[in-house]
């Protein structure tokens, strides 16, 4: 059948549009692959390779590669460990105060990292630990010899237990819309419930498992703040993503300048093993087709119940919740009462008073912060809703040739820590305005707003791929036939079929985008600043408490609107993220 | 008559997505030519007075901030962002301006990079005005970042009156290698902050190099900043350059974090670590927020560091007029009156209950306090950190902190 000519006018909207934000992706990642061979500036003449001379020293290769590994598979085993029964359980069991439980565990996704890490020193530290002093108390020792600080393995935990919501989430799509019809028929078959879930259930969920798995641990090697606070900053355990970070952010009057060629190399050693990662990814992702045993007539989801494992089960949601969500919130609370941090005692309790909730507002910047913040989110969200669905109506529903490259180039930016893009926007910025002065990047919020897409791309296009992937073409088929276009069939039809993941993808982007630091912080300057880095320069000037009031203020909003969220049943289409109810 | 409609959903999303665009553009961009410039009473009437060289200098300087109405600041990052109200509002008040001040918090560590590749770009400064210490202005400075203020002490004598009355000499604002280019603004000692609960003032290392020791192994914090090791080569005898930096690796094996100096000195007071490597204000600031935190501090015996912070106006800067004006100012006790309150930061020559508890704690411990403008050798020292040599020199002191 021959496509009418407004079709095609039609089509070309998502090409363009997707040509336009890959292509951005694809001159940075270049400009930081350029930058490794200059010597100094981009616009400096020279070639060199001392910068992978000096960074591929003996230093790399036994201590800050071995440490990334340990972090990267730690994390992952963690994570591992309490996201998959989480998942199985607050999305297909009878398990009592789903939402709730759901809630916090978004809530822990949002909580910026630094604060996570902050509270896991108060619970784990040989000389201050909760835990330890509690636990030296009880067994008669001057001291429990066990901390998260200066060990590959503490930091490991850490990272995993707060990237265990990533995995959740991502598995819940799979785990919910799981097919039934084959663990009643396992049942059938005389199959134990234990039998179905080890022999059927996860088998079918394995390529979802195996891609959350792979997708989380690019985050795991790239994150910054977490590793930082608990020993790669002190050089005690190096890791990729602090070098990187060390190489961009010099903390001293040697550095004064950057190395600029430096950034580059660990962005390109950082996006190696990311890389691999995701070809594995999209290689998983390409064969989970086989594995579709969906069908939507037939698909209703069916609950297991525990039975008498039931306080088990939630006893396990609740310790996971509490090592990981609400005694880093009690840390954060505790402290934002307090004058200065210190230890629970009768003289701390005496000290309790309101003071850093005072003037917050002003503490923070006033309300052209506020201002900035709300721009950036909403624009944030906004352009990588638009963009994702863009790129995946090419990826989905074109038969060009080409579309699994530009779904590749959409993963792309997972792959390279942000911390590159925006060490190479901050250049590009300086460049345009020298070059481009009416180009308004440098130290404006535009050049956050850029960053912050490419950087959300990956997950936006992961919502919209899906998406659109389980809205059948027969719909749009059918449409065609009475003569509708391209454009109105997208609208009408496609749209408001997958709204719900629409919806949902520009609120989570917003909550990302509005705990988001190291790359606002890089670009920040005197027109642009945002909430998130004016709370981490609080905690970063020793104003511990007032940072700690406005992290209390920006995680009761966001947990807020996230249980609004839930409650309200917005999630994605095929996904999992709570059914918007308890089932007490 | 259908075509239009049937555009009309990718319309919709695309007027959103110019419009969002639109909102972050816009805001971004800077339209300081639409401001409007008004002159108060105040101002028009000490132009017209204008009876001497000072007074007519500063009155074309403050014309031309008028005109060029707008100044964009820093801050160090540590500092009260609640300040940059008054600091501006009272800025504008003492030239009878009534110009936009933005004041902004912002780690020097982390901006003289990207002023110097702004330099080395030409492209324009981000901030008209820029606060650092004295090894950081002078990594700008030889990056040719900072532009010389012409007629700095008739105009310095005109804005700050310590040095019009001749309380201060105006060689301790600029001098050395700063002079023209960097304005004093405060100064604070490098010393150990620790936590008496945890260790006892005798235990404490007497000398830099007593940190190398491994019975402090895992007991201290220092900053990730150079600025406790890098002036001893112009204060220790028979100075060995590659012992000293043997020295810094093995205290850096011992440190149990490296973390920026306000950080530190809150988890001296938690209980996390026994000392810290900091700053005397940072030790002030703390007991102002809670009066009985366990923390005190002391002076090493070999030599404690005067860290001065300078105000340079930077080359390109788009408002030169206004940032010239500011960073005399900003010397002057008027403006030290409202920074010094939530800082704590001393002013070395001033007189304020600060700065004479600071001055009387040196002297009463016979502190050796040392600082880059202090001496012909400390200078010398400061310069040779500019060459290639002297930068590698502290790159590797840098990564010996880090026990590298």
């Amino acid at each position: 059948m021959t496509r009418p000519n407004s079709n095609r006018t039609g089509a070309a909207l998502p090409l363009a549009c997707s040509g336009l934000a890959l292509s951005g992706i694809v001159v940075l990642v270049l400009f930081i692959l350029y930058m490794t061979f200059v010597p100094g500036l981009p616009t400096e003449p020279g070639f060199t390779l001392n910068h992978w001379k000096l960074i591929l020293s003996e230093r790399l290769w036994v201590t800050v590669i071995p440490n990334t590994v340990i972090v990267g598979f730690g994390a992952i085993l963690v994570s591992t460990f309490f996201a998959l029964p989480l998942a199985w359980l607050l999305n297909r069991t009878t398990i009592a105060l789903r939402t709730t439980f759901v809630t916090f565990i978004a809530v822990i996704g949002i909580m910026p990292g630094f604060i996570l890490a902050m509270g896991w020193i108060l619970l784990l530290d040989e000389r201050i630990g909760l835990i330890n002093l509690t636990l030296s108390g009880l067994l008669g020792v001057d001291s429990i010899p066990l901390s998260v600080k200066n060990s590959p393995f503490g930091i490991a935990w850490v990272v995993g237990v707060i990237l265990t919501p990533a995995i959740f989430f991502l598995l819940a799509g799979p785990m919910r819309t799981l097919d039934p019809v084959l663990e009643e028929a396992a049942a059938v078959a005389g199959f134990t419930p234990r039998m179905t879930l080890l022999k059927v259930s996860f088998p079918l969920v394995w390529p979802g498992i195996l891609g959350a798995l792979i997708y989380t641990s690019m985050t795991a090697v790239s994150m910054f703040e977490v590793p930082a606070l608990l020993g790669a900053a002190s050089g005690k355990v190096p890791v990729l993503s602090s070098e990187i970070f060390y190489a961009v952010r010099p903390g001293g009057p040697l550095t004064a300048s950057f190395a600029y060629g430096a950034a580059g190399v660990y962005g390109v050693l950082l996006a190696l093993p990311s890389l691999a990662a995701l070809y594995f990814y999209l290689r998983i992702l390409a064969r989970s087709e086989r594995y579709r045993v969906i069908t939507g007539k037939a698909y209703r989801p069916r609950e297991f119940d525990l039975g008498n494992y039931r306080w088990a089960a939630s006893a396990f949601v609740v310790v996971y919740l509490l090592l990981a969500a609400v005694l880093p919130i009690c840390v954060l609370v505790w402290s934002s009462l307090l004058p200065i941090l210190q230890l629970p005692s009768h003289e701390a309790l005496g000290k309790i008073s309101l003071r850093n909730y005072h003037g917050l507002l002003e503490s923070v910047g006033g309300l052209a912060v506020i201002r900035n913040t709300a721009v950036v989110v909403v624009s944030v969200a906004l352009l990588v809703c638009f963009n994702s669905f863009m790129i995946s109506s090419v990826v989905v529903r074109s038969r060009a040739r080409f579309r699994k490259w530009v779904d590749v180039l959409a993963m792309l930016p997972h792959a390279i820590p942000g911390l590159a893009f925006a060490f190479a926007l901050a250049m590009i910025g300086i460049l345009a305005s020298v070059y481009f002065p009416v180009l308004p990047l440098s130290g404006t919020l535009a050049v956050i707003v850029v960053a912050h897409i490419i950087n959300r791309l990956p997950f936006g296009t992961r919502i919209t791929n899906t998406a659109l992937a389980q809205v059948h073409p027969e719909l749009e088929e059918s449409a065609q036939v009475c003569g509708s276009r391209h454009a109105t069939i997208m609208w009408r039809i496609v749209c408001p079929l997958v709204k719900p993941s629409l919806i949902y993808l520009i609120l989570w982007t917003a909550m990302l985008s509005f705990q988001e630091v190291t790359m606002a912080l890089f670009l920040s300057g005197p027109h642009n600043q945002v909430l998130s880095v004016a709370i981490w320069e609080l905690w970063d000037g020793g104003s511990v408490g007032k940072a700690s009031a406005a992290a209390v203020v920006m995680v009761g909003v966001m947990g807020t609107l996230m249980f609004v969220l839930l409650k309200t049943n917005i999630r994605p289409t095929g996904d999992g993220l709570g059914d918007g109810r308890d089932s007490n | 008559m259908e075509r239009p409609r049937r555009f009309d959903g990718f319309l919709k999303v695309f007027v959103v997505f110019l419009f969002s665009w639109s909102i972050a553009v816009g805001l971004g961009l800077r339209n300081s030519a639409t401001r409007p410039l008004t002159v108060s009473s105040a101002a028009m009437a000490a132009t017209a007075a204008a009876p001497g060289k000072g007074k007519a200098l500063l009155d074309e300087l403050v014309q031309k901030a008028r005109q060029e109405g707008e100044l964009v600041a820093t801050v160090q990052s540590s500092w009260n962002k609640a300040l940059a109200q008054p600091l501006g509002e009272t800025f504008n008040k003492r030239f009878g301006l009534n110009i936009k001040v933005t004041i902004a918090n912002m780690r020097s560590a982390q901006h003289f990079p990207v002023a110097i590749a702004e330099t080395q770009a030409r492209a324009p400064a981000t901030y008209d005005v820029v606060q650092g210490d004295d090894a950081e202005v002078m990594q700008l400075i030889g990056a040719g970042g900072i532009q010389k203020i012409d007629n700095w002490e008739t105009l310095l004598a005109e804005i700050n009156p310590m040095i019009a009355s001749g309380k201060v000499r105006r060689e301790q604002i600029s001098s050395g290698p700063f002079r023209q280019l960097g304005f004093l603004i405060n100064a604070n000692v490098k010393q150990i902050v620790y936590n008496p609960k945890l260790i006892s003032e005798a235990e404490l290392p007497k000398n830099h190099a007593d940190l190398a020791d491994a019975k402090y192994k895992g007991k201290f914090t220092q900053p990730p900043w150079t600025a406790h090791w890098e002036i001893a080569p112009a204060v220790l005898n028979n100075f060995d350059r590659e012992k000293w930096l043997d020295v810094v690796r093995r205290a850096g094996r011992n440190t149990a974090a490296v973390l920026p100096e306000t950080t530190g000195v809150q988890r001296v007071a938690l209980g996390e670590f026994a000392f810290a490597l900091a700053q005397d204000a940072y030790f002030r600031q703390v007991l102002s927020q809670d009066p009985k935190a366990p923390i005190a501090f002391k002076y090493f015996e070999d030599y404690n560091e005067r860290n001065s912070n300078y105000y340079g106006v930077r080359t390109g800067a788009r408002h030169p007029a206004a940032a010239t004006l500011f960073a005399l100012w900003i010397t002057s006790v008027e403006a030290q009156g409202i920074w010094q309150t939530s800082e704590f930061s001393a002013v070395p020559h001033g007189e304020s209950k600060i700065d004479k508890e600071h001055q009387l704690a040196i002297q009463n411990a016979k502190a050796r306090v040392v600082g880059f403008l202090d001496n012909e050798k400390t200078i010398e020292l400061l310069k040779w950190y500019q060459t290639e040599e002297g930068r590698k020199y502290l790159d590797g002191m840098t990564r010996a902190i880090r026990g590298e």
